[in-house]
């Protein structure tokens, strides 16, 4: 059975001037190399999968703007239509 | 200006709308989104919310929550505005949906808004928060 907040063990190799890199900056950080270099890792995959999920979406809503032709739109048009969805949802919402 | 690590920040929906499209002339709201989320606290107004999903898909608006919930932390705010302070920022100048934001913030003690909407420097005097654009919000979370 796994656990998920067992610890494994790993190797892993470094270039030389990445793991001094990595040493420094943990000493200068206070943390010990292992530590760091783990909290490293769990940050990295998670911007990772987040950079994934960011991927997935937005390919969806550009093909979805390119389908309904409002891609091209200049920054200032979307802005105007931001503006304009604003004030449709205050007047709608806060009405009376 | 100040750090914005570790502050509670609201984030316009023009911040959302332009990471999503890519937009190349505010490449800082993708990177903030995309590979800043985990350093950010975020605040989510009901206004913004709604105005997200008056922009998105119900599967887009979905693959957004789950993604937004990789922030450091999320705060959702379904609480409509508070209608006294709406109707002073309006005395004040502010449009309506502008208005309803501010009394968002003020009600929340909201200190940083990140928007491209420089129409709230211009039209509000005396906000009780910071507005940063983007590329400033980058620089903020960095120092």
């Amino acid at each position: 059975m796994n656990y998920p907040n067992q610890s494994v063990s790993v190797t892993v190799m470094l270039p030389q001037n990445v793991y001094q890199q990595a040493k420094e900056t943990a000493a200068n950080e206070q943390q010990h190399l292992e530590a760091f270099l783990s909290q490293l890792i769990v940050d990295g995959l998670k911007s990772h999968t987040i950079g994934k999920l960011w991927e997935t979406v937005s390919e969806q809503y550009r093909d979805r703007l390119s389908q309904e032709g409002t891609l091209a739109q200049s920054t200032d048009e979307v802005l105007q239509t931001l503006r304009k969805i604003r004030e449709q949802v205050a007047d709608e919402f806060y009405s009376g | 200006m100040n750090s914005i690590q570790g502050e509670l920040i609201a984030l316009d929906t023009n911040q959302f709308i332009f990471a999503l499209r890519q937009e190349p002339l505010y490449p800082a709201c993708k990177i903030l989104l995309w590979e800043k989320l985990p350093q950010l606290k975020i605040y989510l107004p009901l206004q913004v919310l709604m105005e997200l999903e008056r922009n998105l898909t119900m599967t887009e608006m979905r693959s957004l929550l789950v993604i937004l919930n990789q922030a450091k932390s999320i705060e959702w705010d379904y609480t409509p505005a508070p209608i006294y302070l709406i109707e002073q920022w309006q005395q004040r100048g502010a449009k309506k949906g502008d208005a309803v934001i501010a009394a968002h913030l003020e009600a929340a003690n909201i200190q940083y808004f990140i928007s491209e909407n420089r129409h709230f420097l211009t039209e509000l005097p005396d906000l009780p928060f910071h507005v940063l654009n983007s590329e400033a919000a980058l620089k903020a979370l960095l120092l």
